[in-house]
């Protein structure tokens, strides 16, 4: 049921932002509608799912200075608001 | 107060992420509130494929495509035949530095007409997808998507502007199977090949059988009228041989009496082109006019050995016959 309602919102959701930029700021006038998203996505738990990584972040960056990763501007993301 | 945190809406998985911590697909990492994408120009796969490999059959055959693949996954399918870079972490796989605009000189140099992005998953690397696309498509190169489908509307009506042909994997038609065996979910993937659709994009479809775990001849059905109900008669839809791999490298093959039950039941459903992938299986690869039999396109292989398509329809009778055509007649 969860599912269902998530992906309805959320199709709900792209309607309204497919009209802006394709990046998500958090100037989005919908922050009602995505905030109700996150809270079933986070309550859905995905323990089928790969778990979500802490990095270490020194090597990181010493791996994106060499050019074997890259720090490139993702699109398609939402700032959390821990209010 | 704002705490940093990120949440990517790229694909159903939704990942909230605090500083440091990146996503399921292990390729987009929250630096200090900011999303960014590990493989941005950074293929691990560059290779030139026949078009017939991705699989397409009935887009632009005997096309030359060049084809890349970053490190990542947004599912962990456990007998994915390409682990060892799709389940891998940017950081343990050496890549190339190809920029979007490497990837088209060399397109353009091999004398490919099409890129494909495929071998992994290319929505986890969605920008360096989207804007290698763009630059192919004023390049006049199309674009091809090879995909599990796992991504959101929204990055997908961006993405659907520039692809002109997907093949997409439609796994299971059980969210069990796809929970349990990939780490994702169904409705996504089904809404994902019905957008494509609509969209314009020359779709085919592509279902691995594994046997013990997808292989039943009820699930075969199923799965064959969701692809006629939701896409038409004219989707073509492949059955692909599953071979010992990853974490599933004790089961054995698919057999080929269950590729050509399940090619046989699909054609029964009304699909007029079904085919048989990585295996040899009497007419699994031949393309034949839905209408009068005839054979139009018959492959060894990934290899053309007879065409007999005219302007987009059938050589013999005259009836059209779905697809992209382009060319044919001259390569």
């Amino acid at each position: 049921m969860k599912t269902i309602v998530l992906t309805v919102l959320f199709l709900v959701g792209s309607v309204f932002s497919s009209a802006e930029e394709s990046s998500i700021s958090s100037d989005n006038t919908d922050r009602g509608l995505f905030s109700l998203i996150m809270e079933f996505a986070v309550s859905e738990g995905r323990l089928w799912a790969r778990s979500i990584e802490h990095v270490d972040m020194d090597r990181m960056l010493e791996l994106m200075e060499t050019g074997l990763v890259t720090f490139h501007k993702a699109d398609w993301y939402v700032i959390v608001d821990d209010e | 107060m704002m705490s940093n945190s990120v949440q990517c809406v790229l694909c159903p998985h939704l990942c909230i992420l605090a500083p440091g911590e990146r996503g399921r697909c292990r390729v987009r990492l929250n630096v200090e509130g900011e999303l960014v994408s590990l493989v941005y120009g950074l293929p691990v796969a560059v290779h030139i494929d026949p078009v017939e490999k991705k699989p397409l059959f009935h887009f632009m055959p005997g096309i030359d495509v060049f084809s890349i693949a970053t490190a990542g996954c947004n599912l962990k399918c456990e007998f994915c035949q390409n682990w060892e870079i799709s389940q891998a972490a940017p950081e343990d796989v050496t890549p190339y530095d190809m920029p979007p605009e490497a990837v088209i000189e060399n397109a353009l140099s091999y004398g490919c007409e099409a890129i494909a992005y495929t071998y992994t998953e290319p929505v986890v690397f969605f920008e360096y997808t989207r804007d290698c696309a763009r630059l192919a498509r004023d390049a006049g190169i199309k674009n091809i998507l090879v995909t599990a489908g796992y991504i959101n509307p929204g990055p997908l009506s961006e993405l659907s502007e520039y692809i002109d042909a997907a093949n997409v994997d439609l796994k299971s038609m059980s969210d069990t199977y796809y929970r349990n065996i990939c780490g994702g979910t169904l409705q996504p993937v089904l809404d994902t090949i019905i957008s494509l659709k609509e969209s314009g994009t020359w779709v085919e479809v592509t279902n691995l059988i594994v046997p013990t775990l997808n292989d039943d001849p009820d699930e075969i059905d199923l799965l064959s009228r969701w692809v006629l109900d939701n896409t038409g008669n004219d989707t073509p839809l492949h059955f692909s041989r599953f071979f010992p791999m990853y974490r599933l490298a004790d089961l054995a093959p698919t057999s080929i009496d269950t590729l050509r039950g399940a090619r046989e039941r699909a054609m029964d459903t009304g699909l007029n082109y079904v085919y048989v992938g990585n295996a040899v299986t009497p007419g699994g690869t031949i393309t034949r006019c839905p209408e009068c039999g005839e054979t139009l396109v018959a492959r060894q292989g990934y290899m053309i050995t007879e065409r007999n398509i005219l302007n987009g329809n059938c050589g013999n009778c005259s009836a059209p016959i779905a697809g992209v055509w382009d060319g044919m007649e001259e390569r």
